[in-house]
């Protein structure tokens, strides 16, 4: 072995030895361009590397062989092209038996391993491969179960393209409050595509109401260009919205000039199914969706839209209820524009099954019976499920608490106020300095 | 951004005085620098290309 390899061998087992992590990242950080010249040896220096023990070392020597292999043929001239397939072996069993400490001093490093080992299973369209190791890795990379990673948005493409959504839900039902910035790693796409794909996730499990949020917080993310991600989360949000509450819900005030400005002109047929969707005819919808079935077919909308025109029916066979007491099937169907009476008493039946409707089929007559809702909500599951509502709210609130002391005692932020405050008396020359001071400073964490 | 009149219902007196954080410094949150660059549009090469989960052909 070269010895500039023992070097680094030597380097990593000594600083791992003594703990001394800040120093093996920088070192490490100059490591790359030794290793890379010494490609045919970076299996052996592997050998000699624990990956529990000297987890770093052993994260450099991976993302350099993903260095190697993301290079073109003439820039690998006489350097060892690692095998995919033994290079994806590799870094799963890595990430399984890393050491989450010792990673979590790289946070960038490793966050770039799993984002690299997840473009070459997507490369190789073997998504499936990629989710243990990344559920993995997301537990051993943040630092409490609320924070948010990159590694986060890479599991759930991978969950969607496997079109297996269980491992998923763990991570999408937990409140994020806070992000690991991955020593600056972290990009708004990761942000975006977390809440995109967690949106597409809830929605394939008819998770509306979750979906619906996601979609939201993509489209909140304050911005003044357009970002694709938004576009189809907007999309989405719009068909989500028809299915979950029958109109579109509007937006925060919170939310940034560039949606209304501009997502809403670029989201044209989508505004075009809402305005038919208010008219209460469910033909004009359908014509309208057989339009542009294709467009939302190359949009993935299609399916969506098909459950916009379920949820125009059962919208007015919810507003009959207010109007009559009974009601022949025939009549319904001829009413709600349903093709017969078949599909009238199929669809009342999985409306009364998902207590959407209060109502009974009279199968002598044909005859479908309006009730009233029958929970008096007297009963102790209420005082239950409104004490689970009331523990919710008490958290959000100590949590909002916690996060304003944060940035109040941020310095940052103090310098700024006190600025701000002395230009309100006059000061204008102390404040502005105090912003120059202030802008210099890295505010060292952001909870949403 | 600020806007000139702040109407919302849990300050009816509007905004008062506040100041942005700076946004080169504000560490995760600087998500606003990468979407305020001046490209006009952003994340063209995300990945979308999944089969569509809610079509079932049962539904109608």
């Amino acid at each position: 072995m070269a010895s500039s390899l023992e070097h680094f061998v030597n380097s990593v087992r000594n600083l791992s030895g003594e703990g001394s992590w800040r120093e093996l990242y920088d070192f490490l950080g100059k490591s790359p361009d030794v290793l890379m010249r010494n490609s045919e040896h970076l299996d052996t220096v592997l050998d000699t590397l624990d990956p529990q023990l000297h987890s770093l070392g052993v994260l450099a020597i991976y993302m350099v062989k993903f260095m190697i292999l993301n290079q073109n043929a003439a820039q690998n001239q006489g350097i060892q092209v690692p095998e995919p397939e033994v290079l994806i072996s590799q870094v799963s069993q890595f990430i399984t038996v890393c050491n989450g400490e010792q990673i979590r001093c790289a946070p960038d490093s490793f966050a770039e391993l799993c984002n690299q080992f997840t473009q070459c299973l997507v490369e190789r369209e073997t998504p499936a491969r990629g989710i243990v190791p990344l559920t993995k890795a997301i537990r051993k990379a943040r630092m409490n179960e609320t924070q948010l990673t990159s590694i986060h948005a890479s599991l759930l493409q991978l969950c969607l393209m496997a079109q297996n959504l269980k491992p998923a839900l763990e991570f999408l039902n937990v409140e994020i409050s806070e992000i690991n910035s991955e020593n600056g790693y972290f990009d708004a796409k990761h942000f975006l595509l977390y809440y995109y794909y967690g949106g597409v996730i809830n929605m394939a499990v008819k998770n509306f109401e979750r979906a619906l949020y996601s979609f939201e917080v993509a489209l909140t993310t304050p911005s003044s260009a357009v970002s694709h991600i938004m576009l189809e989360s907007y999309k989405k949000y719009i068909l989500v919205s028809l299915i979950l509450h029958g109109k579109v819900a509007p937006l925060p005030k919170y939310t940034s000039q560039v949606v209304n400005r501009l997502l809403k002109p670029m989201s044209a047929i989508y505004h075009e199914i809402t305005t038919v969707f208010a008219t209460n005819k469910p033909t004009s919808l359908e014509l309208v969706l057989q339009k542009h079935r294709e467009l939302l077919q190359r949009e993935n909308n299609w399916g969506l839209a098909k459950q916009v025109q379920q949820s125009l029916y059962k919208k007015i066979i919810q507003r009959l209820t207010q109007t009559f007491l009974t009601l022949s099937l025939s009549d319904m169907a001829l009413r709600v524009q349903l093709p017969s009476v078949m599909e009238a008493e199929k669809l009342v039946l999985t409306m009364i099954e998902d207590g959407d409707i209060y109502a009974s089929i009279s199968q002598k007559d044909g005859m479908v019976l309006f009730h009233d809702n029958p929970d008096k909500y007297d009963s102790t599951s209420t005082v239950e499920r409104v004490q689970k509502e009331v523990n919710i709210c008490i958290e959000l609130d100590m949590q909002v608490q916690k996060m304003e002391e944060a940035i109040c005692t941020n310095p940052v932020f103090v310098k700024k106020a006190s600025g701000a405050m002395e230009e309100d008396d006059g000061g204008r020359s102390s404040a502005s300095s105090a912003l120059q001071a202030g802008a210099a400073t890295k505010v060292p964490s952001f909870s949403m | 951004m600020k806007p000139n009149v702040v109407v919302d219902e849990m300050f009816p007196e509007g905004a008062g005085s506040y100041m942005d954080l700076d946004e080169q410094s504000a560490g995760p949150s600087g998500m606003i620098v990468d979407l305020t660059s001046n490209e006009k549009a952003v994340h063209g090469d995300f990945y979308n290309g999944f089969v569509d989960l809610c079509d079932d052909d049962d539904l109608l």
